[in-house]
């Protein structure tokens, strides 16, 4: 049961070196059901010169996020299309800056994470470590959807809106965090992270395209999340200590 | 107590994740919301006010779709040219933003647009006044 794989190919140390498709073969008697499967047998016994991502093989740490089949998804649990007369193509993450082959250069996607401060603040901190800071469970009810997130950017990286606007708009993921911080309850600060989204393109470059809920390989609802910042932003109060922010 | 403030958010800002090299251009420029200078932030919620008056204008175009069936007329006339174009004006609007990157090319995607929502509004009214108005129109069209 021999497949055909199409997998991009680029080394930016071989000088002018042009990005190409290269085609695989791998039977699939002796290969594993997913698509991070086939690629670790070619590395392995086909061409270990090929680059890819990989870590805990099972849809948890994001680090093979890819582009199958036309579609944004983790090659760890894509399931290989056993469609023996068809190539099953594999790009790097799309409208990424790429390091080699399926190797995407994630910086800027991180700094935008970073900027939205995606940690616990609290007006007065002199309080820390003391004692629990406690949340009742319809609270963190509401985190649910919004936590499991693992930032593969499968879901920034379908965007067109990001595509065109990554410089300055900070795409679905990022945004989803967005508002997982701004709606726990724990949090002091969700004026002050909503007034920072107050510019034509942080926030409001989304279209309600949906590309980003319609890839996200962890079934979530980044889209939604959006919605409901937009919400909040049209009616959330200024609060004193945004000014120092 | 302000200044503390300010400090105790440097406090818990993170270190940096990575220090390797950055491909993409607008990482080395990237520059968090918060640390635009004050005078960036007085426009404060002129975004969100902004998303809300474009709703807002789309609802009320149903609106007037819905009162140039029940009750045509002059006022209903008035209402929908300059819904009409202020609606078409803020899309369009959001397509140069969208899409027109440079400096120069916003500047004179913006102008353009500007005059061709002025003279679509000059010339909507003057319809109104001077022949039978938009509601009418729809309606001849329709009979044809």
């Amino acid at each position: 049961r021999l497949k055909t794989f199409s997998i991009y190919r680029w080394d930016p140390d071989k000088e002018g070196d042009k990005p190409r498709m290269e085609t695989f073969k791998v039977d699939l008697n002796t290969c594993g059901p997913m698509v991070l499967d086939a690629l670790i047998k070619i590395k392995n016994e086909i061409d270990p010169t090929l680059t890819f991502r990989r870590s805990c093989r099972e849809g948890i740490c994001g680090s093979c996020a890819m582009n199958i089949h036309g579609g944004n998804t983790l090659a760890c649990i894509y399931r290989i299309d056993d469609n023996l007369g068809k190539a099953t193509k594999i790009y790097p993450l799309p409208h990424m800056y790429v390091v080699k082959d399926l190797v995407p250069d994630m910086s800027h996607f991180y700094m935008q994470y970073k900027s939205i401060e995606p940690y616990l603040k609290k007006i007065d901190d002199t309080q820390l470590g003391k004692e629990q800071c406690l949340q009742s469970v319809e609270d963190r009810a509401k985190l649910d959807g919004l936590y499991e997130c693992i930032l593969c950017a499968c879901c920034s990286t379908s965007c067109p809106s990001y595509w065109w606007n990554s410089d300055k708009y900070l795409g679905p993921a990022v945004l989803m965090q967005a508002y997982r911080w701004m709606i726990d309850s724990r949090d002091d600060f969700t004026a002050e992270r909503l007034s920072k989204l107050q510019d034509p393109f942080s926030l409001y470059r989304c279209h309600t395209i949906m590309n980003c809920t319609n890839s996200c390989p962890k079934g979530l609802n980044p889209g939604k999340a959006i919605a409901e910042i937009k919400k909040m932003m049209a009616t959330y109060k200024e609060t004193k200590h945004a000014a120092v922010v | 107590m302000a200044a503390f403030r300010v400090l105790s958010v440097i406090k818990l800002a993170p270190k940096p994740l990575c220090t390797g090299v950055l491909l993409h251009p607008a990482s080395t420029k990237f520059r968090p919301h918060w640390t635009k200078t004050s005078k960036q932030l007085t426009t404060k919620s002129h975004a969100s006010r902004h998303w809300v008056a474009e709703r807002g204008v789309s609802i009320g175009l149903l609106g007037l779709g819905a009162a140039a069936f029940v009750s045509p007329g002059g006022a209903v006339d008035y209402a929908l040219a300059a819904t009409l174009v202020l609606h078409s004006y803020w899309g369009v609007q959001q397509l140069i933003t969208d899409y027109v990157h440079t400096p120069g090319g916003t500047r004179f995607s913006s102008m353009l647009l500007q005059l061709m929502a002025a003279a679509t509004f000059a010339s909507l009214c003057s319809f109104n006044y001077n022949d039978v108005g938009i509601c009418r129109a729809v309606a001849m069209l329709w009979s044809l």
